[in-house]
C-alpha cells in the first residue's frame, strides 16, 4: 500500500517539478547608449517627415531583416518602417545635424520582430545630400525615386554594422480615411514581446506607430461603474501583476483596483476616457472600436463617446478644414445582451436629448454602433459597420450586401499572413483588426482594394 | 513566476517522495523477486505477471506475440489563459489506446484523443526491453493526423496537419504498481487550415510543436486489468494547444497534463 501512496505523491509532484514557468519576458526595446545622434540633432517637423518619408521602398541591403519591399509611414516624431517579414516594423526618429561639415539627416531608432523577441538598433541617412539639405533648410522635398535612406542595422544593443538600404519607389496606397488597420487591444497580442501590454495607453500608441490608424479596445466597468480598459472578467495573472490583484474586475472599485493592480509591464490599468483623450490629442489614430465586454459598460461607454463626438465637434467648427479632426469611437456589440443594453443607451440619451431641446439646448450626437455578428441586425439597429469574426470565412456576398446600405466591414481578428492576403483579395473589407499591424499595413499596399471614401465621418 | 510556489511545493512533494523511493526501493525489490512470478497475497497480479502477459500501456514490457491491449481513458490540460485569450474554460480529452504484441518486445500501438472539436490519430510501432530486475525501457514512433473542426458558435474552421509523435518510456516495477516516466516529443507539419472556403497557413509553422512528460502509474488488479492515472508537463506552442483561435506565437508554453484510464 505504501509504494501507492508514494507512487500517488510522485505523480502529484512531479507535474509541478516539470512544469516550468512560462517564457521569461525577455523584452528590452533596444537604445543607442548616448541617446544617438538624434540627441544633437534638430528634430524634422511633422509636415516634413509627412511629405518627404513616406511611400513604399525597395530594400537594397538588409533583405533577410526586411525582405524585399518596406511600406515607410510618419507619425509625429516618428517614421516608421513596416514590413510583412515576421510582422517587423522599425521605429526611428529624423533630425537634421548641422554641427557637421555638410548637413546630414539622420533617421535612427530600433527596429523588432514582435512575436520573437528580436530587436536592434538602426541607424540610417538620407541620401542624395541636396534632399538631406533641403530638409535642413525647413522644406519638404517630395519623395522620388532619387530619394534613399542609407546606413546599418544590429542585433540588441550591439552598434549596428549590418548595411541596410531603402530606396523610395513609389506612392503608397490611400489609407487614412479609408482603410483601418485596427490594432487588437493594442499593438501586440498578449503573447508577444512589445514591452506594452494589451490595452495599455503605450499600446496604443505603439500601434499608431506600427502601423494602425484604429485600435479596438476591450470595456469593462468598475464596481463603481467606471469604464476601463481589461480584457478579461478576471485579474488574471497573464495580464496583470500585484500580490492584492485578485478576482473579478467588476467586484473592484476603480481606486482599489488602481491601488492593487499594474498591468504586465508595469503600467496603470487605464479609465476609458483616458485612452480616448489620449488618442485624439496624442495621436493621429482616427477610430475607436470599444468591444462592450459586459452590458453595464455599454451606457457610460456611450456617454464618454457622446461627449468626446461633441468636442470633436465645437472644436471642427472653424473655417479651416484642414484642422478638423476627425476620429470616430464606435460602440462594439458582441452579442444579444449587449444589444439589449444598447438599446436601452441609445434611449437615455434620446431621453435627454429632447430634454435639452426643451431647455433650448442643442441636442448631443448619438455614438455610433457596430454589430459583431447578425448581418440583418447590423442594418436593422443602424449601425454604421459589421464586425464579423474571421473563423467563419471571408463571406464578400455579405460584405457587399453591408456596402449596398452604406455600412463597412471590419473583421476580427487576422494575424496570419496568408489569411489576411485571402480576406483583403476575397472580401476587399473596410478594415482587419490584427496584433500584426505591419503586415496588414504592407499587405494592403500590395494587395488591397481602398474602399470609397465615407465623407465626414471616419 | 507563475508556478513559482506551487513549483517549490512540488519539489518538496517529489523530493520527499524520492527519498521514500530510495528507502523502499530495496525492500520492494525483495519483496518483487519473492512475488514476481506469483500472485501478490492480495490476489493482486504482480507487474511481471501482467508485463508477461497482456503487457502494459506505459510500463515497458514484452508479452508474448498476438496479445492485445485496449485501454480508455480521460486527459486533462490546464493551460495558461495566456494561450486562450483569457478563456478560462478547459475540456477534458477522451483517449482510447490499442496496443498488440508482435513479440520479441516489438508491438504495434494505434492511439486516438478527441474532445470532438480537437482530434489526434497516431499509430505506430514501438521496442521494449525488460529484464529480469524491475526497470524497463522503450522507444517507439508514431504518426498519424492533428484535426479540429467547428462549424459553429462563430466558426466554420478547420486545421490539418500531419504529426509525428517519438517518444521514450523508462519503467520502474514496484511490484504491484508500475512507474514510467515517458518522454515524447510532438512534431506537426506541414499543417493548413480553413475558414469558410479560404486555406491558409501559419506563420510560425515549425515542425517542432513541442514536447511532454509524463509520470505514469500503472496498478495491477486480480483479473490482469490495469488501472492508470498519470500527470506531467506539456510544454508547446500555442496553436497545438488550442487550435481554434490560430493563435500565432511561436513560443513554447508549460502547463500541467493529467491523465487516467483503464487498460483492458
Amino acid at each position: 500500500m505504501n509504494t501507492k501512496i508514494l507512487a500517488f505523491a510522485l505523480a502529484i509532484g512531479s507535474p509541478f517539478l516539470l512544469a516550468d514557468c512560462e517564457e521569461a519576458m525577455d523584452v528590452s526595446i533596444p537604445g543607442f547608449p548616448d541617446g544617438g545622434l538624434l540627441r544633437s540633432g534638430a528634430a524634422l517637423k511633422r509636415e516634413q517627415l509627412k511629405t518627404s518619408f513616406e511611400g513604399m521602398f525597395k530594400v537594397g541591403k538588409g533583405n533577410s531583416l526586411l525582405g524585399d519591399q518596406a511600406s515607410v509611414i510618419t507619425k509625429p516624431g516618428t517614421v516608421s518602417v513596416l514590413t510583412d517579414k515576421n510582422a517587423g516594423f522599425a521605429v526611428l526618429g529624423a533630425a537634421c545635424l548641422s554641427d557637421q561639415p555638410v548637413q546630414r539627416v539622420v533617421v535612427e531608432g530600433y527596429w523588432q520582430y514582435p512575436t520573437r523577441s528580436d530587436a536592434g538598433l538602426v541607424r540610417l541617412f538620407v541620401d542624395p545630400p541636396e534632399v538631406a539639405q533641403a530638409l535642413c533648410n525647413g522644406e519638404s522635398p517630395a519623395p522620388d525615386t532619387g530619394l534613399s535612406l542609407v546606413g546599418t542595422y544590429g542585433d540588441g544593443n550591439d552598434f549596428p554594422t549590418t548595411p541596410l538600404e531603402l530606396h523610395w519607389s513609389h506612392e503608397l496606397k490611400p489609407w487614412r480615411g479609408r482603410f483601418f488597420t485596427v490594432a487588437h487591444h493594442g499593438a501586440c497580442e498578449a503573447t508577444d514581446h512589445c514591452g506594452a501590454s494589451p490595452n495599455s495607453i503605450e499600446t496604443i500608441r505603439l500601434a499608431e506607430r506600427i502601423g494602425s490608424n484604429a485600435a479596438e479596445l476591450d470595456v469593462r466597468v468598475t464596481r463603481d461603474g467606471i469604464p476601463i480598459l481589461f480584457h478579461d472578467p478576471t485579474l488574471s495573472a497573464s495580464l496583470v501583476r500585484g500580490l492584492f490583484c485578485n478576482g473579478l474586475v467588476n467586484q473592484l472599485s476603480f481606486a482599489e483596483l488602481r491601488g492593487s493592480c499594474m498591468m504586465r509591464y508595469g503600467e496603470q490599468i487605464p479609465t476609458l476616457k483616458a485612452a480616448l483623450d489620449m488618442m485624439v490629442n496624442e495621436t493621429e489614430l482616427e477610430g475607436a472600436y470599444l468591444d462592450e465586454k459586459t452590458p453595464e459598460g455599454v451606457l457610460p461607454s456611450a456617454r464618454l463617446v457622446q461627449a468626446l463626438d461633441a468636442d470633436l465637434k465645437a472644436r471642427n467648427e472653424n473655417d479651416d478644414p484642414s484642422d478638423d479632426r476627425k476620429f470616430g469611437a464606435l460602440i462594439g456589440i458582441p452579442n444579444d445582451d449587449v444589444l439589449e443594453a444598447w438599446r436601452s443607451a441609445k434611449a437615455t440619451l434620446q431621453n435627454e436629448n429632447e430634454d435639452r431641446v426643451k431647455q433650448g439646448l442643442e441636442e448631443l450626437p448619438i455614438p455610433k454602433c457596430l454589430l459583431e455578428y447578425d448581418v440583418d441586425k447590423v442594418i436593422t439597429e443602424d449601425c454604421v459597420a459589421w464586425g464579423p469574426t474571421w473563423t467563419e470565412g471571408p463571406q464578400p456576398e455579405n460584405v457587399q450586401k453591408l456596402r449596398e446600405h452604406g455600412i463597412g466591414t471590419i473583421f476580427w481578428t487576422i494575424n496570419e499572413s496568408e489569411f489576411l492576403e485571402g480576406f483583403l483579395t476575397t472580401s476587399k473589407p473596410d478594415g482587419i483588426i490584427t496584433a500584426r499591424a505591419a503586415t496588414l499595413f504592407q499587405l494592403y499596399q500590395q494587395h488591397g482594394t481602398v474602399p470609397e471614401p465615407r465623407g465626414e465621418q471616419p | 513566476m507563475r508556478f513559482g510556489r506551487a513549483k517549490y511545493l512540488g519539489l518538496a512533494i517529489g523530493l520527499a517522495s524520492a527519498f521514500a523511493l530510495c528507502r523502499s526501493a530495496n525492500a520492494a525489490e525483495e519483496a518483487k523477486s519473492a512475488t514476481a512470478a506469483t500472485p501478490a497475497a492480495s490476489g493482486v497480479k504482480s507487474v511481471e505477471e501482467v508485463a508477461n502477459q497482456k503487457g502494459f500501456l506505459y510500463y515497458p514490457s514484452a508479452p508474448p506475440a498476438g496479445k492485445m491491449r485496449f485501454s480508455l481513458g480521460a486527459t486533462y490540460d490546464a493551460i495558461d489563459p495566456a494561450v486562450m485569450y483569457g478563456m478560462s474554460i478547459r475540456f477534458p480529452q477522451l483517449a482510447l489506446d490499442f496496443q498488440d504484441s508482435l513479440g520479441k518486445g516489438f508491438l504495434f500501438k494505434a492511439h486516438i484523443n478527441t474532445m470532438l472539436i480537437t482530434n489526434e490519430a497516431l499509430v505506430g510501432v514501438g521496442y521494449n526491453w525488460h529484464g529480469a530486475g524491475p526497470w524497463s525501457v522503450g522507444a517507439a514512433i508514431n504518426a498519424g493526423v492533428f484535426l479540429g473542426k467547428l462549424s459553429g458558435l462563430g466558426f466554420d474552421a478547420l486545421t490539418i496537419g500531419a504529426e509525428y509523435r517519438p517518444e521514450v518510456t523508462v519503467g520502474y516495477s514496484l511490484g504491484d504498481v508500475a512507474l514510467s516516466l515517458r518522454g515524447s516529443l510532438i512534431l506537426i507539419g506541414p499543417e493548413r487550415a480553413r475558414v469558410g472556403d479560404l486555406w491558409g497557413g501559419f506563420d510560425n509553422n515549425n515542425l517542432f510543436v513541442g514536447h511532454s512528460e509524463i509520470l505514469y502509474v500503472e496498478n495491477t488488479t486480480r483479473s490482469g486489468s490495469v488501472w492508470y492515472f498519470g500527470a506531467g508537463a506539456m510544454t508547446t506552442r500555442a496553436h497545438y494547444a488550442f487550435w481554434l483561435l490560430f493563435p500565432d506565437s511561436p513560443g513554447l508554453y508549460t502547463y500541467p497534463r493529467v491523465v487516467a484510464g483503464y487498460e483492458y
